[in-house]
């Protein structure tokens, strides 16, 4: 090793200075997530309409190896339907405290109707709301329910600490 | 006979179907239409394979052979054949793994799918399907077609109870031929043909006792049952194989049950009693256990209300009470669906009260265990059947298994594999031998139509038949009441002549000791073997371990009529009798073990959460004497329990516990009583038919009524229940109060018009059914399960209209 | 269960039914439904609902039953048909010929669709499966005669010649027909240019 090594380390870390940080300062600032991140779930409608794309089939429940999705079905009223089909979730619940992020739901999902999305922000102080219902999983609710228990106290807009462009299947869903 | 299955070679009788033949070669194929106890058809051509068979020579007669190998040549069928209809040849050689028969079967998979929709993830057949599974299996995976699949009606309610999803359809048949086959109802059939051909009725609804079983058949998802519809996915499902407590056949059913909610039923295969089939009652029934009104903490009574409480402080408020009585003033009722372990609980808790009032009920005058008693499969290949009374309504699979022995053909033998899947001797359209079975009854009972020879006879006239048919087989000159002397000579004839003769009797015969004994003799006389038709699923179990009254004085009746001075009611409402209710509001402790609230609940100083019959876990005992396993699905009952247990907490708090608890005496009483481990019960039962007590020690108080204006008839629908299990409700209607257009005229009645009655002493509401073919003067009742089948006399002045009918 | 105001049909054909009946032993009277359905349809057009259920008491099978032989031939009709009953064969082979094309025409000339028939009961128009001529492809059946080989000038002529009521038997091309009296012609090269 010599001298000139030392000297050109040094110019490495050197020229990092001048570079423009990879960190961010989180929560000041929002995080720009990779289109491939696995946060929270999304249930999706389908696009101009307001039907869901839930079908109430169980197959994500039956794909979830963490038993973290609870579906319970009943038929559609023909005339005020609640997805495009026969049937739809009445019931839809995953506990966030036992998901483990893998994606197998969104995978078994014969309709695109569960995706995994960019929000990461899911503490809370209760066991009870580490259960995600319908309400806090449709498309259009942003954050973890404390969040919005938070902002709607104060009045305010959901602040979540994500900026991210959705990918594709995230069809509807909107960070900013 | 010698057949040889993808290289293996078996030894087969006759007569055995090429797919059976694969099957017990351990081979597999496809197929869709074929099934266990239906004929085979063909309809589906999934069952393809290679077959061929030597030849022998017209001339010589013998094999014409290979000339390389000096073996029998085998002469391949041109095409590949449906294996389920085709019989097995002496030396016949199947493939089913060669090139074409694989071909063929993918091309048949992909054939059916063509216009069959992708609609799985919404399918309540969805994961349990067979075409699913066959398509996985045997299919390419790809369809070659692209243009659109066929559309058609997608929710075609075919009954309350069952949905039709015509795209679903792959034209198998087996609805079709099940109905026509099984129950000899003819209300389905294909309309149209080929691409169009769809399933449909023009009778109104399906009218038959055992439609939910088409549900089972479906091997797709087109025909649904209503009531578990869009509800779990096939394999969220706990399955609980159980027996039926709907009735006294003790089917084989399967609970599917899913966080604590009872969500279908299904039949199971049981060879011995019910085959692959139940009703309608026992598939549809059961949603009451779902309910929200039921009672699920211990009530005991503070001031006017009920009030919640644990099983431990009731227990200890009853045994205070009970330690303040004296001997032989305790009483014990239980429903005669209870299990034998509550039966023998019930007995021991009597033993520590000291007392012999003790009963079940409903429960006739006579004995429901036979002299001579019959098997379910015996009677399904009986060659001369005397039905006296409604099988029908009584134990529904009874009648089916009667139709089985009108077909001529006897249950089949097993093969390793099962059922055969493909049993030759079953065709479509059977003509059945109807000249073997007689039926006689008090009104048109629907197997009538059925039968060789229907009478009518007039009501509680069951004694008199037998005993002047008793005379003619010994020879003495007689006439029977509704029939001519030739056809009651006949009818002894042939009963005398068979090999496997069989008398079916019910609550008609069983509601007079005197007519029971009659019916025994008569069998004896002519040497057929008995079927006797309790009123209730273990009727036969609760009286051969005598849950019964020590002395006549203690029977059901007496104790409602006052006395006891405690009483422990056990799923029955005596309190709708406004007789009874007077006198139980005077004991001095009323103990209710129900599973909903009801006029009885609102008397009692105690009212326990009780299980129903899908939460138990036991025994019992069929019409045959067959022992059952009953095993509890996981249903989210509350703190209910069952009489054992209520039993045991009772005798804790009296300080009375011996040194074995309840449940251990019982099994050891089990297999005293009937020689068996009621641990270690066959799944298809074990059969040990008893003989009947020859000294009865309930020697029976009450007599008979031998004149009356009502009968009250067995019905095949659990009443008490009905109110809530919605679906059922809706495809049957209410209680139905059936009678003669001229007692209709005569009080101004119009069909389906909604009236109330006091039928002795119980106010109930009915929906007026008129038909001719009930004698006039005589009305036909449903009966309750506080009621028993038999002769009353009604104060028909009570009547008063409700509504009109819409 | 009869309605009193329409007669039973058969309750002046006592003779007849009883001759059609007596065809078939005991075990097999339901056989008897065919003929049953014939002798109503020839004469009254067609076969209604109540004379569906009137057959089915007379064999004691359920009126179910007979929906689905009747169902089954498209020679049966549950409303009445028209004096010129049109069945196109939409079958493989006349489909391949072109009897989607004829049906096309035929539905815009007598402004019908399938299964329907006209206000004036002149003209009905059906798809129906494989009439069994697919030789002579395409096949149209006007009534009971089978017109085969007809192309759209052919058809043209057919429909005028039937608004004018005077519809010829039809000639055939086939040896051997039913009708053996007519001289067989020779096939005509134009049927067969399309596949050559």
């Amino acid at each position: 090793m010599s001298v000139l090594d030392i000297a050109k380390g040094m110019g490495v870390t050197l020229g990092h200075l001048f570079k423009k940080p990879v960190t961010v300062l989180y929560p000041e600032e929002k995080v720009d997530i990779k289109p491939r991140f696995r946060g929270r779930h999304h249930l999706l409608k389908h696009p101009d309409s307001d039907l869901e794309k839930c079908i109430g089939c169980s197959l994500c429940a039956a794909a979830c190896p963490a038993y973290a999705i609870y579906v319970e079905a009943e038929e559609n009223d023909p005339n005020d339907p609640t997805s495009a089909g026969e049937r739809y979730a009445k019931i839809y619940e995953i506990n966030m405290l036992r998901c483990i992020f893998c994606g197998l739901c969104e995978e078994a999902c014969p309709t695109g109707a569960i995706v995994l999305g960019h929000e990461f922000e899911l503490a809370d102080f209760r066991y009870q709301d580490f259960i995600y219902g319908k309400d806090e999983l449709m498309v259009g609710v942003k954050g973890s329910k404390w969040q919005r228990r938070e902002a709607a106290k104060k009045n305010k807009e959901v602040n979540i600490g994500v900026k991210s462009v959705p990918r594709k299947e995230l069809e509807g869903v909107n960070y900013d | 006979m010698k057949v040889k299955v993808n290289g293996i070679e078996l030894e087969l009788a006759p007569g055995t179907s090429a797919i059976d033949a694969v099957f017990a070669a351990g081979s597999d194929v496809p197929y869709f239409c074929s099934h266990e106890y239906m004929s085979p058809v063909g309809s589906c051509r999934m069952c393809l394979a290679k077959i061929g068979a030597p030849r022998k020579d017209r001339a010589t007669g013998n094999w014409v052979l290979d000339e390389e190998t000096g073996e029998p040549q085998i002469f391949w069928f041109p095409n590949p054949m449906a294996t389920c209809t085709t019989a097995i040849m002496e030396g016949m050689v199947i493939e089913t793994e060669a090139e074409e028969a694989v071909k063929a079967q993918r091309g048949m998979v992909e054939m059916t799918l063509i216009n069959h929709p992708l609609d799985c993830p919404i399918c309540d057949k969805g994961g349990a399907c067979e075409l699913q599974d066959r398509a996985y299996e045997y299919g390419e995976g790809i369809s070659r077609f692209e243009f659109d699949k066929r559309h058609q009606e997608k929710h075609h309610q075919l009954s309350e109870l069952i949905t039709l999803d015509r795209e679903r359809c792959i034209h198998c048949k087996r609805c079709i031929r099940f109905f026509e086959e099984v129950p000899g109802d003819e209300v389905l059939d294909f309309i149209e043909r080929g691409g169009h051909t769809y399933i449909a009725t023009v009778e109104e609804g399906l009218e038959s006792n055992f439609t939910g079983n088409i549900t089972d058949l479906c091997p797709v998802g087109a025909l649904l049952d209503r009531t578990s519809r869009f509800k779990g996915r096939n394999w969220e499902y706990e399955h609980t194989i159980t027996s039926s407590l709907d009735d006294a056949s003790g089917s084989a059913i399967v609970l599917d049950s899913r966080t604590g909610r009872l969500e279908r039923i299904k039949a199971e295969l049981n060879t011995q009693v019910n085959k692959l089939w139940i009703d309608d009652s026992t598939r549809f029934g059961y949603e009451y256990v779902n309910s929200s009104e039921r009672i699920k903490t211990p009530l005991i009574r503070k001031g006017d209300n009920l009030e919640a409480a644990s099983w431990q402080e009731v227990s200890e408020f009853i045994a205070d009470k009970l330690a303040k009585l004296a001997q032989k003033e305790a009483a014990i009722v239980l429903r005669a669906d209870s299990t034998l372990e509550e039966g023998y609980a019930a007995k021991n808790l009597a033993k520590i009260l000291e007392t012999g009032q003790i009963d079940h009920y409903p429960r006739q005058l006579a004995s429901v265990i036979p002299n001579n008693s019959a098997s379910l499969n015996d009677l399904a290949s009986s060659d001369a059947i005397f039905v006296i009374g409604d099988v029908s309504q009584n134990v529904p699979i009874v009648d089916l298994r009667i139709k089985d022995a009108l077909k001529g053909v006897a249950p089949p033998e097993m093969f390793e594999h099962g059922v055969p899947i493909a049993d030759l001797r079953l065709k479509e359209r059977m003509i059945r031998k109807k000249e073997i079975l007689t039926v006689a009854a008090p009104y048109n009972v629907d197997l009538m139509r059925h039968a060789g020879q229907a009478h009518i006879y007039e009501a509680n006239s069951e004694e008199a038949i037998f005993k002047a048919l008793t005379k003619i087989a010994n020879g003495e000159d007689s006439s029977v009441a509704a029939m001519s002397n030739e056809q009651a000579e006949a009818l002894v004839k042939r009963l005398n002549e068979a090999n496997n003769a069989i008398i079916i009797y019910d609550g008609f015969s069983l509601a007079s000791p005197a007519a029971a004994i009659a019916a025994r003799n008569f069998a004896n006389a002519v040497g057929a073997k008995e079927i006797i038709l309790g009123q209730m699923a273990n009727s036969y179990g609760l009286e051969a371990i005598q849950v019964l009254p020590s002395h006549e004085r203690y029977g059901y009746a007496e104790i409602m009529q006052g006395s006891a001075k405690a009483l422990i009611i056990s799923e029955l409402n005596p309190a709708n009798n406004s007789q009874y209710a007077q006198n139980l509001k005077e004991l001095e402790l009323l103990v209710v073990h129900s599973i909903f609230e009801n006029e009885t609940t609102a008397l009692a100083d105690v009212v326990l959460p009780a299980k129903s019959g899908y939460e138990k876990q036991g025994t019992i005992v069929n019409l045959e004497g067959r022992l059952l396993e009953v095993n509890a699905a996981p249903i989210d009952a509350g703190q209910a329990q069952d009489f054992e247990f209520l039993a045991a907490s009772i005798i804790a708090a009296l300080g009375k516990e011996g040194k074995e608890d309840l449940a251990s005496l019982a099994h050891k009483a089990i297999r005293k009583q009937f020689g068996v481990d009621s641990k270690k019960l066959d799944p298809e039962g074990d059969l040990k038919p008893l003989k009947p007590r020859a000294n009865n020690k309930a020697k029976l108080h009450i007599q008979s009524t031998n004149i009356g204006n009502a009968l009250i008839v067995p019905t095949m629908l659990r009443l008490e229940y009905i109110d809530k299990n919605p679906h059922l409700l809706a495809e049957r209607g209410a209680a139905k109060l059936t009678m003669n257009s001229i007692d209709a005229d005569a009080n101004g009645l119009k069909n389906a018009e909604i009236v109330s009655l006091d039928v002795a002493g119980i106010k109930r509401s009915f929906s007026v059914q008129i038909k001719d073919s009930v004698p006039a003067g005589l009305w036909l009742i449903p009966a309750l399960p506080e009621q028993a089948i038999g002769l009353l006399e009604l104060d028909r002045a009570s009547l008063k209209k409700e509504l009109e009918p819409a | 269960m009869m309605d009193t105001k329409i007669q039973a049909f058969f309750a002046d054909k006592q003779d007849l039914l009883s001759e059609i009946l007596e065809r078939y032993p005991d075990y097999g009277q339901r056989s008897a439904v065919m003929p049953l359905l014939r002798a109503v349809q020839d004469a009254e057009r067609h076969v209604s609902e109540l004379r569906i259920k009137e057959i089915a008491d007379i064999l004691g099978i359920s009126a179910t039953a007979v929906k689905g032989v009747m169902s089954f031939y498209s020679t049966y009709h549950e409303q009445p048909v028209g004096k010129y009953h049109i069945q196109i064969c939409s079958t493989l082979s006349c489909s391949l010929a072109g009897s989607d094309e004829m049906y096309d025409y035929l539905a815009n000339e007598l402004d019908l669709v399938n299964g329907e028939t006209d206000k004036d009961g002149q003209f009905s128009l059906q798809k129906v499966e494989c009439l069994g001529s697919c030789t002579t492809a395409p096949v149209l059946q006007i009534n009971d005669d089978y017109y085969e080989n007809v192309g759209k000038k052919r058809c043209k002529h057919l429909v005028d010649s039937m608004r004018e009521n005077k519809l010829e038997k039809p000639w055939r091309e086939r040896k051997g027909d039913h009708e053996g009296a007519e001289k067989a012609k020779p096939l005509q090269k134009t049927a067969l240019k399309g596949v050559s």
